[in-house]
């Protein structure tokens, strides 16, 4: 994954804060459709809010660093686990 | 002020007709 890539959120994707977790919801076209939601601890949660269609991967990386207690290297390890994760269940294009 | 560690976790919850 290249650091300038520009990560967008899938439209059909909705998410809500709900105490210290973040739910996400994909839109059904009926009832059917909808066997699973997906739930985001705080983390996971603050790099879905930077993702928001006009930020870099290299700025939301930053921004994790200035963030949290994480060295480069790790981070490097953890954000491709959780874009991964993100892109397997269609949250982000 | 300690950061937060950074952990993330995407948990999938198995459902439907929150």
């Amino acid at each position: 994954m290249q650091d300038k890539e520009i990560l967008k959120k899938n439209k059909n994707i909705v998410s809500r804060a709900i105490g210290a977790e973040t739910v996400l919801l994909p839109i059904c076209k009926d009832t059917k459709e909808m066997n699973c939601i997906y739930t985001l601890n705080k983390p996971a949660a603050r790099v879905w809010e930077l993702i928001d269609g006009k930020r870099g991967l290299s700025r939301i990386k930053k921004d994790i660093l200035n963030e949290f207690d994480v060295n480069a290297g790790e981070l490097d390890k953890l954000m491709a686990a959780l874009l991964k994760d993100l892109k397997d269940i269609k949250a982000v294009n | 002020m300690n950061k937060p560690k950074f952990n993330p976790i995407v948990t999938r919850v198995k459902l439907a007709v929150i």
